[in-house]
């Protein structure tokens, strides 16, 4: 199958008074037609980075050094300003993680998806105004006629998300990117804002990168995950062979810190995630692994170990599927 | 210690009452907007409504409940930090408003959720730490370094932590400087505000495993406030879930989670999301959203949302918190003859 996305070798520099952070080395991952896919990690691990860079939202000090970012075989680096601004909304759209930050606020929100659909389709208004109508109801917004003459202020934190998400559905985009779309809502709400990213999802074939740092989330949402640390993918696979049989140290002693019943005690990472303006030379995750030999002092290279699973470790591990309550 | 001798002189009979029990407690907040004008009386919003509970020593009391359930205001009622309007919080079967500062402080601490904000970023570590000591004990300078470098040692940080700035930590360590201000006097009883909610899945591990032990070693009482269900599972002996400022359900976790009997507690556990992509999760998530606290609905503040209301009573009446088995549970589906009077 064509992948819809694929980003290759992506590197992404920021110069700081401190020294240059080697934000992203070579991340390299592809998204399939219709597919979700999850982008875990802890703070500072990339995985916002990387979908910035998707989307060219990376502005001074960083600056993307190399690598190629193909939507459809169009590499999007080489697009300028201009260009991207039809890309955005189309073909790719964003959801952030605080909408009532991302919407306009001096905009009623029937405005801004009219305006996304007459610029994004070159609708007129009257028919941008249907289309708007529409979606807000197909997005779980009952009251939709009111909703179109409310400014964002006006919404709670689950309302705005689903204009956000209505947004995207405007402009017909075949792509979703959301950084850690529910972080900022209560479970309940996150729950309703989750199944209907799922059903928009299937209903309309499109994919959805979600940024989460939560396992839980891209457990129970995403086909595929990513798992990222220091600005490097370490471990990428199908979701359940991620949560049964993690194959990276890192991945292993990231669930196993989740607290889980039955569990008397949780197993801690010792030491920090390293600085990366001088981060470990070879694996970045060497100096807080138990597995770590002299060869690891060497750049381990993302090696598939089955179809579609791949691990940057010299030393992968094959833990057995852990007992689940 | 003075403060282990303290414990020591407690009678038995003493330590069986629970180290904190709060009874129909109920907090009020007047709300004043631009539109009320002076003459008018502001609406009220009701916070904390009727909550009781009670919280042992060496026990840690888990309360959760979503955002603007009232939680973090009983966190601050039961500090004493405000008062409330109604009912009464004990603390050692004696209420909580006639100690003095003096008096509560040392046996009563907090940690609280932001690292980034509780801690002063112009004093050292040892200041922050040492503080209490300088107010609460007449120990001299040199005892003092002593005993704050004891209790760093003890929260994993090193001797020459001692003259740093916050600004200086990662936010693991900073939550362990807030843990060890806390901890100096040696108190009896510890308000933990979502500790670790600002901080990620590696360091959330090491922070709780070292509250656990500390819990179990101090013999400390805590009420330990999370939004996080999973969390709450892991490490609380008995949990509470607040919904618009109200308590639902109370009881022994394990019980509580194998078989919830409030729906909305039954809803919380189906949508926090686990680590488990086999999980099926046939259950419809919540509709609509938590009402406003401001025009609270008659009858059940859930029944709004409620997949099992029953039409015609719950909202009408409002259900009380009786007893079910180990726990106690605010619904009329359990307490059908209630229901009907």
């Amino acid at each position: 199958m064509e992948p819809l996305l694929e980003v290759r070798d992506l590197k992404i520099n920021f110069y700081t008074y401190r020294g240059v952070v080697k934000a992203l080395e070579g991340v390299r991952f592809s998204i399939g037609q219709g597919e979700s896919v999850g982008l875990v990690g802890e703070t500072g691990c990339g995985k916002s980075v990387t979908a910035r860079a998707i989307m060219g939202f990376v502005e001074p000090p960083g600056k993307i050094e190399s690598g190629e970012i193909l939507l459809e075989k169009d590499d999007l680096l080489k697009y300028s300003e201009r260009d991207m601004r039809k890309i955005r909304g189309r073909k790719i759209s964003f959801i952030f993680q605080e909408p009532k930050k991302a919407l306009d606020p001096t905009a009623t929100v029937g405005n801004q998806l009219m305006e996304a659909a007459t610029v994004a389709r070159g609708m007129d208004r009257a028919a941008a105004q249907a289309l708007a109508l529409e979606t807000l109801e197909q997005v779980g917004l009952g009251d939709a006629q009111r909703v179109m003459q409310s400014y964002s202020f006006e919404l709670s934190g689950g309302m705005a998300q689903r204009v956000m998400i209505a947004m995207g559905m405007v402009g017909g985009s075949r792509l979703m990117i959301a950084d850690e779309p529910t972080s900022a809502l209560d479970v309940s709400i996150q729950a309703q804002i989750l199944r209907l990213l799922g059903e928009i999802r299937s209903k309309q074939n499109s994919s959805l990168l979600l940024i989460t740092h939560d396992l839980g989330v891209a457990a129970e949402n995403c086909d595929r995950i990513i798992v990222m640390y220091a600005g490097r993918i370490v471990e990428s696979g199908p979701v359940r062979e991620i949560f049964r049989e993690p194959a990276h140290p890192y991945t292993v002693k990231l669930l196993n810190a989740l607290p889980a019943p039955g569990k008397t005690r949780l197993e801690a990472i010792p030491g920090m995630v390293p600085d990366l303006v001088d981060p470990p030379a070879g694996c970045r995750f060497s100096n807080r692994c138990d597995r770590a030999s002299e060869a690891c002092s060497k750049l381990p290279p993302l090696a598939q170990i089955g179809p579609d699973h791949a691990v940057a470790c010299i030393h992968p591990m094959r833990v057995p599927a852990k007992a689940e309550t | 210690m003075t403060e282990k001798a303290r414990k020591q002189t407690e009678s038995p009979a003493q330590d069986a009452d629970p180290l904190i029990d709060v009874r129909g407690l109920g907090m009020s907040f007047p709300v004043r907007n631009s539109a009320s004008l002076p003459w008018e009386t502001p609406p009220v919003v009701r916070a904390v409504n009727n909550v009781s509970m009670a919280i042992r020593a060496n026990e840690i009391f888990g309360l959760a409940g979503e955002s603007g359930c009232g939680k973090s205001t009983v966190a601050r009622l039961v500090m004493g930090l405000i008062d409330p309007t109604e009912g009464e919080i004990r603390f050692r079967s004696r209420p909580i408003q006639d100690y003095s500062a003096s008096e509560i402080r040392p046996r009563v601490q907090m940690v609280f959720q932001d690292p980034y904000t509780s801690l002063n970023p112009r004093r050292t570590i040892g200041r922050i730490v040492g503080d209490p000591l300088i107010i609460h004990t007449g120990m001299n300078a040199s005892q003092r370094r002593e005993r704050v470098m004891q209790v760093l040692n003890r929260v994993g940080l090193a001797d020459y932590h001692y003259d740093r700035y916050p600004h200086e930590f990662s936010g693991g360590q900073r939550q362990r400087i807030a843990i060890a201000r806390a901890l100096i006097l040696d108190p009896e009883f510890l308000v933990l505000d979502e500790p670790t909610s600002a901080l990620d899945v590696s360091v959330q591990a090491v922070i709780l495993n070292m509250i656990l032990e500390l819990q179990a070693e101090m013999q400390l009482g805590c009420l330990f406030i999370t939004h996080d269900l999973n969390l709450m599972r892991f490490l609380a002996h008995r949990t509470g879930v607040m919904y618009l400022g109200q308590m639902v359900e109370v009881g022994p976790t394990q019980d509580l989670f194998d078989d919830p009997l409030h729906p909305y507690t039954r809803a919380l556990i189906d949508a926090t999301p686990q680590p488990d992509p086999d999980r099926v999760n046939a259950q419809v998530p919540l509709e609509g959203e938590i009402p406003s606290n401001i025009n609270r609905p008659t009858g059940c503040a859930f029944a709004s949302r409620c997949p099992v209301r029953i039409d015609g009573t719950c909202e009408r009446v409002e259900p009380e918190l009786k007893p079910v088995g180990s726990r106690l549970v605010a619904c009329h589906l359990h307490h059908p003859a209630e229901a009907s009077t």
